[in-house]
């Protein structure tokens, strides 16, 4: 009954942001990936066999990230799969994060409670309220822990439930080796630490990893797979901004989850020594994740750990003040709960906002023509206004991504049309969409360059212009 | 209850020291730029109730984030005293009740009241006291939180002094973000105390603890639109690069010893050296370790240079009386153990003799001059009730308060977008030679007047605006000042 009820009190807690969201912008996510794996669930949806995106002009890597969305559309519908497929995700994860735990040793109540401050971490949330490849990615890595540690197999490896169990965590790995090989390493290292932990057989690991070695190896040979794989290493550099979610990180952590991670880690260090080296190694982990946004996802949740530890010996302890007690779990209360709500209110609020559907829409009914604009909006106006952009995230995985970028720098950097003309034809730019951020980061606010261009020449007619600075315009043909 | 001796020396250090800064700022008709936001806080507060968050004339209307106790402290007191009076009666009133707070910590850790009584007057005459005679500083207030919540954490084995201290610490987390040294101040003193092999009271870790989610929480709640906006440049005041070095002034040991005083600090040296490698005064070592917190956060640029320099040497001051009380129970065990009086005085006297030259110099302020104020009061009478002026962003406060008028800048660059290029703007505007320029900023900031102040061209070594010879810039007072009317040129 309390897993059944925190899980719904999760599955609640995401359906409430992407639904709140959809309701207020009109958009269900946030911008980015999640737009591109959307028009490529369409695009597999329409044809199983799609292997070129016609609209962008470049080959489509498969991932079954997208035939998974493609089937939830199918059996749910388009509108219900954008809503229902990350819960569902998500509350998966959740529970295989809980039964983990237990498997681990963790009492059941701490579980319980580990799982429900999921809530509280960034990086779950933003996961898990968009339709991202970290969202299959996690639950795929958790599902095959969960499998592979079972207890059926480990305690009775040749029974019939063991068997399954252990047939369940190959074919898993080997999905996931195929959806993002940066988390099937993870998981491997994560399986590897957890055997040594708890001496179980390494050979039954090198078989189970193999496997899929065994899969891959022809794919990588034989297809342009391997580069699209390799670009799930996502490593970069490490700034507070990214870090922090009170400072903006879309997968941070946060700070409170931060304090009582390393009260937590501090007081089970002294308490409990015979399990040093996992803290050792959830530490080792939360130090590389700053590198790297998925490792931060694993991270975060196994922050969530010692933060259920600080937070119950912080409770039961003896206080010698009883109204600092009191305070004290107050405030951690509220202060978990102001971090959820608030990086909710973020992701509710984060772009595309509500302006954008007139512009996308103003765009749709435009005819045929390529849209230059930010890459980071690259994604979301392919979805909805079935227009090709010049760069977008994914134009840095190709060859030519070096001259798209040149080309796209130049024409922002012209301030005449003679100077802009080359470039503009050469990309075969119909609209130009500048952004508040474009105006901000490139021309500090002042009509410079690009955008004095656009609203001196005659070549350029405002198609639509938003409050909030959006400006869409089109370059008129000679 | 009668009082003893000492008690009443330090009623009379307060009432001259209170007295003494009453004397110099009721005169005043002008006050440090940024008071003018103090007063125009106060005086929403004592009119609607609310702090001017959302206020229509900075920046042409923007959002202020401040924890605003100290403006409603003086609102308070406005009703009573009007609003400027209050203000200067409700700074002088905290700066000289630092004199009783010390009093109290140094009779709590040294046990004896003729040294508390000589560390009072040392509070009382310290020259960093009299950095800011004639503005409004919130650490007024925050200084006398901090050193009363410190006392409590003295007392702290006492359920009365643990209640107070909780509510202390709501009262200082509505005025200042300066508890935080305060509490880095508490993490150098369990360190210090590790160090010691000496544990920490169950009640003062609880207390730490609780204070410190507190604040944290508190503060993020605050300002988390900010953070959002700013990033970690919000510990700054996303202040720009040119203006960061003047509220954010690297410290020099000169500055530090004219601040402090000689006797306090070196009292002070001493005293940290004998708690660290001789002694195991619990007290005095919680002030050693909130001096290392004031030292290093002045010394990271993490405080304004005032506020950083008013902690540290009321933490000096206290860590002195340690060092006279280790010399009189030195004293007390030699032959000439009556001495120890004329050594206490002697102790005063150089005090006071190192101390009065600071003290004379640094209470010594340029006011506003009497022309740009009555320019000024002229763009109040004369101009429309949205009119924007343009004057240096230091005077963008005093434009707000004594004119009425929006201003195009000011010295709060919170929420506001590239805090340089404003800057530069502003600078443009009053050294430029291109009328064209001066179009495209003045159009930009939406500015209808620019009011060149004396100070201004002090500053700018300029006694006119070059490019106002032309048709888009009509001089319309002068007398001193200058202001000209922008005609509505555009490019």
């Amino acid at each position: 009954m309390p897993i059944l009820l925190s899980v719904s009190f999760i599955a609640l807690f995401l359906f409430s942001i992407i639904f709140i969201r959809t309701g207020r912008t009109g958009f269900p996510y946030p911008n980015g990936e999640s737009y591109y794996n959307l028009r490529m669930s369409e695009e597999i949806y329409l044809d199983v066999l799609f292997s070129e995106d016609t609209l962008q002009g470049r080959m489509y890597y498969p991932n079954p990230f997208h035939y998974l969305a493609a089937y939830a559309r199918d059996l749910l519908g388009s509108e219900k799969m954008k809503v229902c497929l990350p819960v569902l995700l998500g509350v998966m994860t959740a529970f295989l994060f809980y039964r983990l735990l237990s498997m681990l040793g963790f009492p059941k109540k701490n579980a319980i409670f580990a799982m429900l401050l999921l809530v509280a971490s960034p990086a779950f949330v933003s996961t898990f309220t968009s339709l991202s490849i970290n969202s299959l990615v996690i639950t795929l890595s958790f599902l095959a822990l969960v499998t592979y540690f079972s207890k059926s197999y480990w305690d009775a490896p040749w029974k019939n439930a063991g068997k399954v169990s252990f047939a369940i965590a190959l074919v898993t790995l080997t999905i996931l080796s195929l959806t993002s090989i940066y988390a099937f390493f993870l998981t491997i290292i994560f399986m590897l630490l957890i055997s040594i932990f708890e001496s179980r057989s390494l050979k039954t690991l090198l078989i189970s990893s193999s496997i899929p070695f065994l899969v891959l190896i022809p794919i990588f040979l034989f297809t342009n797979f391997i580069s699209t794989t390799l670009n799930s290493f996502d490593f970069q550099a490490a700034t507070l901004s990214s870090l922090l979610s009170i400072l903006g990180a879309k997968s941070g952590f946060d700070l409170f989850v931060l304090i009582l991670f390393f009260t937590g880690l501090i007081i089970i260090w002294f308490f409990i020594k015979r399990i040093r080296p996992y803290h050792v190694a959830v530490l080792l982990i939360s130090l590389a994740s700053v590198f790297s946004p998925l490792l931060r996802i694993y991270a975060s949740m196994a922050m969530l750990v010692y933060c259920v530890v600080a937070i119950k010996h912080l409770y039961y302890r003896k206080w010698e003040l009883e109204v600092v007690k009191l305070g004290t779990t107050f405030l951690l209360v509220c202060a978990l709960v102001f971090s959820s709500l608030s990086y909710a209110n973020m992701i509710i609020n984060s772009e595309p906002g509500p302006e954008l559907i007139g512009v996308a829409t103003q765009l749709k009914s435009m005819p045929f023509g390529v849209l230059l604009t930010e890459p980071e909006y690259g994604f979301l106006f392919q979805e909805y206004s079935g227009k090709k952009t010049i760069l977008d995230g994914q134009s840095m995985n190709f060859k030519d991504y070096a001259l798209k970028l040149y080309r796209y720098d130049s024409i922002l950097n012209s301030s005449r049309i003679k100077d802009a003309l080359p470039f503009l034809k050469e990309s075969k730019v119909s609209y130009i969409l500048i952004t508040p951020g474009m105006k901000e980061s490139l021309w500090a606010g002042k009509e410079e360059k690009a955008l004095f261009l656009v609203r001196n020449s005659e070549r350029f007619e405002s198609l639509a212009a938003t409050d909030s600075g959006f400006e869409l315009w089109y370059f008129r043909p000679e | 209850m009668k009082l003893t001796r000492e008690q009443i020396g330090v009623a009379i250090i307060f009432l001259l020291i209170l007295g003494i800064r009453l004397a110099y700022t009721l005169p005043l008709q002008s006050y440090d730029n940024d008071s003018y936001f103090v007063l125009r806080q106060a005086d929403a507060i004592a009119h609607t109730g609310l702090p001017l968050f959302q206020d229509p004339l900075s920046y042409g209307g923007r959002t202020f984030l401040f924890p605003p106790l100290f403006h409603y402290v003086i609102a308070l007191f406005s009703f009573f005293l009007g609003l400027e009076l209050a203000a200067k009666v409700v700074t002088s009133l905290c700066f000289a009740l630092i004199v009783i707070v010390t009093y109290m910590i140094t009779k709590e850790i040294t046990k004896n009241s003729t040294i508390a009584l000589i560390s009072s007057v040392f509070a009382g005459f310290v020259p960093v006291m009299y950095f800011e005679m004639a503005s409004f500083p919130t650490h007024a207030l925050s200084l006398l939180l901090v050193f009363l919540l410190s006392y409590s954490i003295l007392k702290i084995e006492d359920e009365r002094f643990a209640a107070v201290g909780l509510m202390i610490s709501i009262l200082l987390l509505l005025t200042s973000v300066d508890i935080f040294i305060f509490l880095f101040g508490l993490l150098f003193y369990f360190l210090m105390l590790f160090l010691e092999k000496q544990k920490p009271h169950g009640r003062e870790v609880e207390m730490t603890v609780f204070l410190f989610l507190l604040s944290l929480w508190f503060f993020t709640l605050l300002y988390k639109k900010a953070f959002l906006a700013h990033g970690l440049s919000i510990l700054w005041g996303n202040l720009p690069q040119t203006l960061l070095l003047t509220y954010f002034h690297e410290v020099s040991f000169v500055e530090v010893l004219y601040a402090v005083g000689v006797i306090p600090l070196l009292l002070g040296i001493y005293a940290a050296y004998h708690l660290v490698f001789d002694s195991k005064n619990r007290d005095a070592l919680l002030f050693a370790g909130f001096a290392l917190a004031s030292f290093l956060a002045l010394w990271l640029r993490l405080v304004q240079l005032t506020t950083g320099l008013l902690f540290l040497s009321v933490n000096m001051i206290i860590l002195s009386s340690y060092t006279m009380k280790i010399a009189s129970v030195k004293v007390a065990r030699t032959k000439v153990a009556s001495l120890s009086f004329l050594l206490a005085t002697a102790v005063l006297i150089l005090f006071l003799l190192t101390s009065v030259a600071p003290f004379f110099s640094t209470v010594s302020y340029t006011p506003q001059y009497a022309e740009d104020l009555e320019a000024l009061a002229w763009l109040r009478e004369n101009t429309a009730d949205n009119a924007t002026i343009l004057g240096r962003i230091e005077e963008g406060f005093l434009i707000n308060y004594e004119a009425k008028r929006k201003n195009a800048a000011d010295s709060n660059f919170l929420f506001i977008n590239n805090a340089d290029q404003v800057k530069k703007d502003i600078d443009s505007l009053f050294r430029s030679r291109l009328e064209s320029e001066a179009v495209r900023l003045t159009t930009a900031y939406g500015v209808d007047y620019v009011f060149l102040s004396r100070k201004t061209q002090e500053q700018y070594n300029i006694t006119s605006l070059f490019y106002a010879e032309g048709d888009c810039f009509n001089l319309v007072y002068e007398k001193g000042a200058l202001i000209y009317a922008s005609t509505g040129c555009k490019i």
